[in-house]
């Protein structure tokens, strides 16, 4: 069963097989996190985000039917889960979080490396939800710009249009003399 | 293509060239062989590229923890799921397999057909004496149901 593919499993999950379920489960439970800590901005509201999100595949399997692909369909569960969240509680950024510890703090490289990408990290939790959902969705899950724009529910040419304008607030936001000494 | 729209494709697509459409790939090169503000374009779009990649990887631990959590949480029985009877009720039908009883189901539409044909076409065997009374019947109902003639109240 580890080999089936996603629409596989699915059709034995809304036949109530259970263990397909948690196969799907184990398969997309990391990625899921992932993407909804990039969304939430905080471990806890992603880890609730995905159990919602995947106890919500189990009890609608039955009514779901094969016209996207499921990561598709499951990333947009997650990512409207996880932007009605934002919507009723405030996001505290990981900049205003401030930076735990660091132990290693005598590796210079790689603290320089590391500060690059915070404060690119939080320009990019700074960005209106859909922007910083088609950043988040085409950089860290790797998607084409079409499955991102699927998931997103609009066009190409729409998730294209939210590239543009992220890409040019992180370009205001970071400077071009900074990122061009950081990168 | 010209350097706006060199930047927008940079932007929308990213500084990635061969993930481009053939095209625009091709039109973009030639841009870039032209123009040196094209090949700085794309020195900053990789620059900032590098740098998002770098900012989804900052400040999160690996997802492994809070997914084991996650699905530690799953284990619990899981509510009943959700079965729509409308939806299901095609696809029932749809897995009946009629084809053993089909010289049956024939039969049967046909007497039906032909119940229907001799009912609006047969004899008319109707019994004359039970219209009459049934016509009385229907008028003395009437007269039990009718409204008082005067003040039109009703029994």
């Amino acid at each position: 069963m580890d080999e089936a593919s996603d629409e596989d499993l699915m059709a034995r999950v809304a036949q109530g097989d259970e263990p397909a379920f948690r196969l799907l489960a184990r398969r997309y439970a990391g990625r899921a996190v992932g993407l909804a800590r990039r969304i939430t901005g905080n471990d806890a509201d992603a880890e609730e985000v995905v159990q919602e999100a995947l106890l919500r595949v189990w009890t609608n399997a039955p009514r779901w039917r094969p016209l996207a692909a499921f990561r598709t369909w499951f990333y947009r569960v997650v990512l409207n889960l996880c932007l009605s969240r934002r919507r009723r509680a405030p996001f505290v950024s990981l900049e205003a979080a401030g930076d735990p510890a660091d132990p290693s703090a005598d590796i210079a490289a790689a603290l320089e490396r590391d500060q690059a990408g915070r404060v690119m990290a939080a320009a990019i939790a700074d960005l209106p939800d859909r922007q910083r959902a088609a950043v988040v969705l085409t950089y860290h899950e790797g998607l084409s710009n079409a499955e991102a724009a699927a998931v997103l529910e609009t066009s190409i040419s729409g998730l294209e249009a939210l590239l543009v304008r992220a890409k040019r607030t992180l370009r205001e936001k970071l400077g071009a003399n900074r990122h061009g000494d950081i990168a | 293509m010209k350097l706006d729209e060199f930047r927008d494709r940079l932007d929308a697509q990213g500084a990635d060239l061969t993930a481009w459409a053939e095209a625009q790939r091709v039109s973009a090169e030639r841009l870039l062989a032209s123009e040196p503000a094209a090949r700085r374009l794309l020195s900053e779009a990789q620059q900032l590229d590098r740098l998002i990649g770098r900012g989804m990887q900052a400040g999160s631990a690996s997802p492994d923890v809070s997914a084991a959590r996650v699905l530690a949480r799953l284990a619990s029985p899981l509510p009943p799921q959700r079965r729509v009877l409308s939806l299901a009720w095609p696809a029932a039908l749809l897995n009946v397999d009629l084809a053993p009883s089909r010289l049956r189901l024939a039969a049967l539409g046909g007497v039906a057909c032909l119940g229907i044909v001799l009912g609006l076409f047969g004899p008319d065997v109707t019994d004359a004496a039970l219209v009459v009374a049934s016509a009385q019947t229907d008028t003395n109902l009437a007269a039990v149901f009718e409204p008082e003639p005067l003040t039109g109240v009703r029994p």
